[in-house]
């Protein structure tokens, strides 16, 4: 049976490990040696940027033997953190005393600056480190059983 | 699901990674076979029956429960 895979091939993960620590090392060199804020600004985005591909990377890559237990566990892992975000998410939209965006930016206390920071630099990397850490935690079960 | 595949195995004398190896999964889904943890897909069972040259019903079977 000819089943295509969306996964990237198991040396994805190294080249994954590899920019994850390009990042710390980026992350390290601003702090270390950057100290014009407009300079370290791009470090940072460097640096953020490489953590989200290489966190892409190890996730979306294959096991050394891709095989339908697996898949299972991928997909398994995927509903978990599908439904944890929701619980997340929701729970958030309830909790947070959300203000109208940047058209309403002369109100005091709009919330869309911290939100969108929120949503494009912390959200990724949690969807990412929960899914991986849920399909690692599978694999790591089956193989202890 | 129950399944002999421990049985099988034994009586050819090979090795969960050996029959893993045969049939393109891991070691760890052949275990989970074994220990009943885990329900194989047809496309596997019948690879399984075919290593063992055995139809596919006598290796598996339905439980009560099932």
């Amino acid at each position: 049976m000819n089943k295509k895979s969306i996964l990237m091939p198991h040396y994805g993960q190294i080249a994954g490990w590899c920019l994850l620590v390009l990042s710390f090392l980026i992350e390290i060199a601003k702090v270390l040696f950057v100290h014009d804020i407009n300079v370290a600004w791009y470090f940072a985005k460097g640096a953020h940027i490489t953590l989200i591909v290489s966190l892409f990377f190890i996730c979306m890559s294959q096991e050394k033997v891709e095989d339908e237990m697996i898949s299972g566990f991928r997909l398994k892992s995927i509903g978990i953190t599908a439904y944890a975000f929701f619980v997340f998410l929701l729970f958030l939209s309830i909790l947070l005393d959300v203000k109208p965006g940047p058209i309403f930016s002369n109100l005091e206390n709009t919330t869309s600056a911290y939100l969108s920071e929120f949503f494009l630099i912390v959200l990724p990397l949690c969807l990412f480190i929960l899914y991986y850490g849920v399909f690692k935690y599978m694999l790591w079960k089956s193989n202890k059983q | 699901m129950k399944n002999t595949v421990r049985v099988e195995r034994a009586i050819l004398d090979i090795t969960q990674q050996q029959l893993a190896d045969a049939i393109g999964v891991s070691r760890n889904t052949i275990n989970s076979i074994e220990s009943g943890k885990y329900v194989p897909s047809t496309v596997l069972a019948l690879k399984i029956a075919r290593y063992f040259s055995k139809p596919a019903d006598s290796l598996f079977a339905l439980e009560e429960n099932d």
